[in-house]
């Protein structure tokens, strides 16, 4: 015999406090 | 075999591994990797969930069995954070 199986990864969430907009 | 859109409010940048989606109304992000975008890509190309798996399968030489589980697996992700909706 690269293969990397498909993957969704969930990483945060933007709130009101990370924008400010 | 109905196609399958992105989600009105979600955006996708691809990156150099692979994308990010972002729900705009939520305000969930989430990290595809690079088979992800194959795979999502040729179903938003019009692909259905077997062809997007017999490319997948191609392209890295795997079995044809495992790579339609990969592409399952994915889409049950994709579907379950809503960023995919059946196309009307």
């Amino acid at each position: 015999d690269s293969y990397e199986p498909p993957a969704l990864v969930a990483v945060g969430e933007f709130s009101e406090d990370t924008l400010g907009h | 075999m109905m196609s399958l859109n992105l989600h009105q409010d979600v955006s996708m940048a691809e990156t150099d591994d692979g994308a990010v989606l972002l729900h705009q109304r939520t305000g969930r992000y989430w990290q595809l990797n690079p088979t992800g975008v194959f795979v999502l890509n040729a179903l938003l190309d019009g692909r259905t969930d077997e062809q997007a798996a017999d490319e997948l399968a191609a392209r890295h030489q795997l079995d044809s069995d495992a790579a339609r589980r990969d592409v399952s697996k994915v889409v049950a992700q994709l579907r379950a954070a809503h960023l995919l909706i059946e196309a009307r």
